[in-house]
């Protein structure tokens, strides 16, 4: 451990990371795929934390819609991309954390390659189709998936690990919306992105620190009700992806 | 009246009673939601197809993709 120690020290405390669970961190490497409502706090924990090596993919730029929830930027910052925006801060945030910015858009013929470098990906984008992509290529490489997603004032949660032959996001989603269903058209809450986006770090981290994780389960929840609901999530036999 | 567990929590609700008609009650449009119907994910195109019965299990979650 030859980084600031200081900094972790309200951490090095807790039973579950300790000196150990630290080192860990800072060996990992996690991969937030999409830098923007859910990825701006995502990426921010996994920064704090001290997790040494943190990819990030988003090939969009800042635009003024973003800023009710993506943290990351600031209204000068309107027009730039914000892969690299989101890296030159997040670096500043943690000097210890070693990220690598990916400008370019997730597909299936790059996805498979930059998922491979990673123990763990944070699936923060923002449209389906992305989604069952990055679930696809995580099952197919073998890499740990954190699914989160929200839409007006709700989330979900689920986290994939295609070693233990778990039930992936296209077992909760097999038939795909017949519209692409979105932020866009719905709207959102910065503070709902907020609270999945930063479960879907404690995800990666406890993924890293093997503690339990949200496996063959999905969390549910509601910001107008105050309500957080977990429920199994059966594989299916006839799942494209996982069966 | 029967009683069905819908996400999590038992209601009563009608006899004779479809999906489509359960999700319509409930001003849910059924093109943004899934249904698990007893365990299984229900084919969209077959949700009017489906009556439920009592004690039956139905999951309604709504697509959250967003980011
Ligand atoms: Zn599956």
């Amino acid at each position: 451990m030859q980084n600031n120690i200081e900094r972790y020290q309200r951490q090095l405390l807790l039973k579950h990371i300790g000196e150990g669970g630290q080192q860990k961190l800072f060996d990992a490497k996690i991969l937030v795929c999409g830098a923007g409502g859910l990825g701006s706090p995502a990426l921010t924990y996994l920064a704090a934390a001290g997790v040494g090596n943190i990819g990030l993919c988003d090939f969009d730029f800042v635009s003024p819609s973003n800023l009710n929830r993506q943290i990351l930027y600031t209204p000068e910052e309107i027009g730039d991309q914000k892969a690299y925006i989101a890296k030159s801060k997040l670096e500043k945030f943690n000097p210890d954390v070693k990220i690598t910015a990916y400008s370019e858009k997730l597909t299936e013929d790059n996805a498979g390659d930059i998922f491979k470098n990673y123990d763990v990906v944070i699936d923060a984008v923002d449209n389906f189709s992305s989604r069952y992509l990055t679930n696809a290529a995580a099952y197919k490489n073998s890499v740990p998936l954190v699914c989160g997603a929200v839409c007006e004032f709700e989330g979900i949660l689920t986290t994939i690990v295609p070693e233990e032959n778990t039930s992936c996001f296209q077992c909760i989603y097999p038939f795909k919306p017949s519209i692409e269903l979105t932020s866009k058209i719905f709207g959102i809450l910065g503070a709902i992105a907020g609270t999945i986006g930063c479960m879907q770090a404690l995800e990666a981290i406890k993924l890293i620190l093997g503690l339990h994780c949200l496996k063959n389960k999905v969390l549910i929840f509601n910001g107008i009700e105050n309500t957080y609901r977990v429920r199994d999530v059966l594989k299916k036999n006839t799942c494209e992806v996982c069966r | 009246m029967i009683t069905v567990k819908i996400n999590g929590q038992n209601k009563e609700i009608k006899d004779n009673t479809t999906v489509a008609d359960f999700l319509k009650d409930n001003n849910i449009n059924p093109i943004e939601v899934t249904v698990e119907y007893n365990f299984e994910i229900v084919n969209p195109e077959n949700i009017a197809d489906i009556t439920l019965t009592n004690h039956d299990t139905l999951e309604v979650l709504r697509f959250v993709g967003g980011g």
